[in-house]
């Protein structure tokens, strides 16, 4: 697959939905995480500053954890950022269509007392989930979904 | 990714890391911050001021750059986060193991005791 990134801007369904749905697909490699960090940050979402920091970890982790964990064949892949921007909340959903994973499921190691029994990784959906306590997951059409919401202010 | 050192007249070295610390960020410093902690019961300043964002992966090398060094009877000091990579630092309960000083003073007082 050529590494392209792919925009798609959806319409409002009707005159007068509030609901503004734009994603775009990256190619999944070790610069995905950057890239969909700095494209979720160039939108004018309305979140504060604290939620969208929280929101640039969060799309960043789940990226990171897909392009390293997600696929073991080798060949180029590429996954999908959409977000969802209602009156109330912005909902980033990441897709792709690697192995069956549900981040709810993935054990969380309980954290280290000292440095010595520090393990070096295993952090990253740890705090994804510290952030957002329940992720929206779907398996559909041979494809994963996580979908996580950040409230806007007011 | 940028990353510069400093060693100071007390046997203090500061590592002063620059940009974002995540899959690229971490992978592009990782092994020069690893030859840069190897020292023999070294004391080490990583100033974290101008890391604009840190994930987990960037955790990830902290830890094993802090637990290499007290494996040499070292010690390792993180200076100064902004507010999103301390609330990381906070949320992985990483700032209970390893000190995270606002001020290099406190740095210094943490590696060396009080001047």
């Amino acid at each position: 697959m050529k590494a392209v990134e792919r925009d798609v801007a959806e319409s409002p369904a009707t005159p007068g939905d509030a609901r503004v749905v734009t994603s775009r697909t990256f190619p999944a490699d070790r610069t995905a995480p950057r890239a969909a960090a700095a494209w979720l940050r160039s939108l004018s979402l309305g979140l504060s500053e604290t939620r969208l920091s929280d929101a640039e970890l969060c799309v960043d982790e789940l990226v990171t954890n897909l392009v390293r964990y997600a696929w073991a064949d080798g060949a180029a892949h590429a996954l999908t950022v959409r977000i969802e921007r209602s009156p109330s909340e912005v909902e980033i959903t990441v897709e792709d269509d690697g192995r069956p994973f549900d981040p709810n499921d993935a054990p969380v190691a309980p954290p280290a007392r000292s440095l010595a029994e520090a393990i070096p990784g295993g952090r990253g959906l740890m705090l994804v989930r510290s952030i957002a306590p329940r992720l929206r997951y779907e398996r559909r059409d041979g494809r994963n979904r996580v979908t996580v919401a950040f409230p806007l202010e007011g | 990714m940028q990353l510069e050192h400093t060693d100071m007249e007390d046997g203090v070295r500061m590592i002063r890391l620059k940009g974002r610390m995540d899959l690229e960020g971490s992978e592009a410093v990782d092994l020069k911050l690893t030859s840069l902690v190897a020292v023999k019961k070294g004391s080490v300043i990583v100033d974290l001021a101008e890391v604009e964002f840190l994930s987990s992966i960037g955790v990830s090398v902290i830890v094993r750059v802090a637990r290499a060094l007290t494996s040499r009877e070292g010690r390792l000091v993180l200076l100064g986060p902004r507010p999103n990579v301390a609330d990381v630092l906070a949320r992985t309960q990483i700032d209970q193991i390893i000190p995270v000083c606002g001020d290099f003073a406190a740095a210094r007082t943490a590696l060396l005791g009080p001047a």
